[in-house]
């Protein structure tokens, strides 16, 4: 039996509902804030969290259907980049990481290789002449970069 | 009470205001008619650039709202030109819209849909203007008991009205909570989920969290459907350019209903435009479709969701203004705009904002 999307989603937010309790129990509190302090309002949470999410294990939707392999991996590969995006930005400068990151969604999206790089380029020049001229905010330009130029 | 309507009308008629809003109104028909960027998206791209303008927070508030207006016009464009939902608030503008632009009427079609747009959207001005400062009125006496149970109601309105998963929503809105316990507690300076990181000792941003939600959920959504092809991709003709005045007259009951529901389904939290639209079209469909002519290209079958809609969008503005519950996904964004601002919408700000001292009044609360 092929495991319905929203039992696993159920099971994951019981699971992050034990780790808020755990965590609220564990909090450091002065004795004069008790009973009602700053634990009882996420344990509360957490409790709610997870009888919504057993009510969602017992019942699960209908409609949960899975995506095909060839999709998940390239929903999988969004996220892959996005999280590598933040993770680069500061360290690669914001104009190499956004013309990386931006071709490589735009050939995600179907885009031929040609245009995905040319949409990178521009978005990566766009977007920084807007944050440093525009908004006055100034972004990293990596000092790999730097020290070629 | 009128003196200060009158000066906010003042406020609003200033050449620079109009002219926000005239800007507003068409960016956001613009940033409606694109897929992938709605209202949200929208003011969330504008939101930093308007701050940066050095705009004052009425002018940055009337820009935004255009976008918002204007959005909730331009998804329509799609959704009857080529019965594609540029969003969520469309979806019911299309089993009418598309039909008439089928039968040649797409041209009429979309000026149906803008006076009706406008019809719902004054009907439900007229009813934030009544109604917000009542609302505020008791609001103001709200102590933190009430406002539990108001975000008690909220939620549980949420669950029942949004989508067609009641626990989901809650599970969403008991999520929400959790993110916003984290960082230092503001009673009593505990650090909650911090895990000794400072960047978390402020606690999320909103701003910054709900950007990124809708953001990162509207790249994947595309993406799950760029590859599908059950689209109308082929333009038919616009026909006449504008609806004619006997048309507009035709659907004038629609429209009214329409604007009014429209109205009280925005102000309720968590309920926006597309159920708005829905509830009006069914409702409008069951007093007046005596010949089966809805879904077939009937024009108020198309006026009605329209004049919700737009209604809705203003009518969400209500629990925004006077109680800092946002009553939809694009008021909540607005709601983070004005905190950029350092205006806390709330009781407070409706009260203070004009009595608090003549010169800086308006909505500046404690710049």
């Amino acid at each position: 039996m092929k495991l319905a999307a929203d039992r696993l989603l159920g099971i994951v937010l019981i699971g992050l509902a034990a780790f808020v309790a755990v965590q609220a129990i564990n909090l450091e509190v002065p004795f004069s804030y008790e009973p009602v302090g700053p634990r009882a309002f996420p344990l509360g949470l957490s409790i709610l969290l997870a009888a919504l999410s057993l009510v969602l294990v017992l019942k699960p939707g209908t409609d949960g259907h899975w995506p095909h392999q060839a999709l998940a991996l390239r929903l999988l590969l969004v996220l892959g980049l996005l999280l590598a995006y933040a993770m680069l930005f500061t360290r690669l400068g914001f104009m190499p990481t956004s013309l990386l990151v931006v071709a490589a969604l735009a050939r995600l999206f179907g885009a031929s290789w040609g245009k995905a790089l040319i949409t990178g380029a521009l978005m990566a020049v766009g977007s920084d002449f807007l944050f440093t001229a525009g908004l006055g905010i100034a972004l990293p330009t990596g000092y790999w970069l730097a020290a070629i130029l | 009470m009128f003196d200060f309507l009158i000066e906010g009308f003042g406020v609003a008629l200033s050449p620079l205001n109009l002219g926000l809003a005239f800007l507003g109104a068409l960016l956001g028909i613009l940033f409606g008619a694109l897929p992938g960027i709605g209202p949200i998206n929208g003011i969330a791209i504008l939101m930093p650039l308007a701050y940066t303008l050095g705009l004052p927070a009425e002018s940055a508030l009337i820009l935004l709202a255009g976008i918002y207006t204007g959005a909730e016009y331009g998804g329509r464009m799609s959704s009857i030109l080529l019965n594609v939902p540029g969003d969520a608030g469309a979806v019911m503008t299309t089993l009418d819209g598309h039909p008439l632009a089928k039968k040649g009427l797409a041209g009429p079609a979309l000026g149906l849909s803008a006076v009706s747009s406008f019809v719902g959207a004054t009907i439900a001005i007229i009813g934030l203007t009544l109604f917000a400062p009542l609302l505020a009125e008791v609001a103001v006496m709200f102590g933190p008991a009430e406002f539990f149970a108001l975000m008690v109601f909220a939620f549980s309105s949420m669950a029942v009205m949004m989508g067609k998963d009641p626990v989901k929503t809650a599970i969403g809105a008991v999520l929400g909570v959790l993110i916003a316990t984290v960082g230092v507690d503001a009673g009593t300076g505990v650090m909650r989920y911090t895990f000794g990181m400072a960047e978390l000792y402020d606690g999320i941003d909103f701003v910054v969290m709900i950007i990124g939600l809708f953001a990162i959920s509207e790249i994947l959504l595309m993406l799950e459907h760029a590859h599908r092809k059950d689209v109308d991709t082929e333009m038919p003709p616009l026909g006449r350019v504008f609806v004619s005045l006997k048309e507009v007259l035709y659907c004038k009951g629609a429209m009214g209903r329409s604007g009014l529901l429209g109205f009280i389904i925005g102000v309720l939290p968590g309920t926006g435009a597309s159920v708005a639209g829905a509830v009006s079209y069914t409702t409008e469909k069951r007093l007046s479709d005596k010949d089966g002519t809805f879904g077939h290209g009937d024009m108020r079958g198309l006026a009605a969701p329209e004049a919700a809609n737009n209604a809705s969008a203003a009518g969400s503005f209500v629990p925004m203004l006077t109680l800092g519950i946002p009553g939809s996904g694009t008021t909540a964004v607005l709601l983070g705009a004005l905190m950029l601002y350092n205006i806390t919408p709330g009781a407070d700000a409706v009260h203070r904002a004009p009595r608090g001292g003549r010169r800086p009044d308006r909505l500046v609360v404690h710049r």
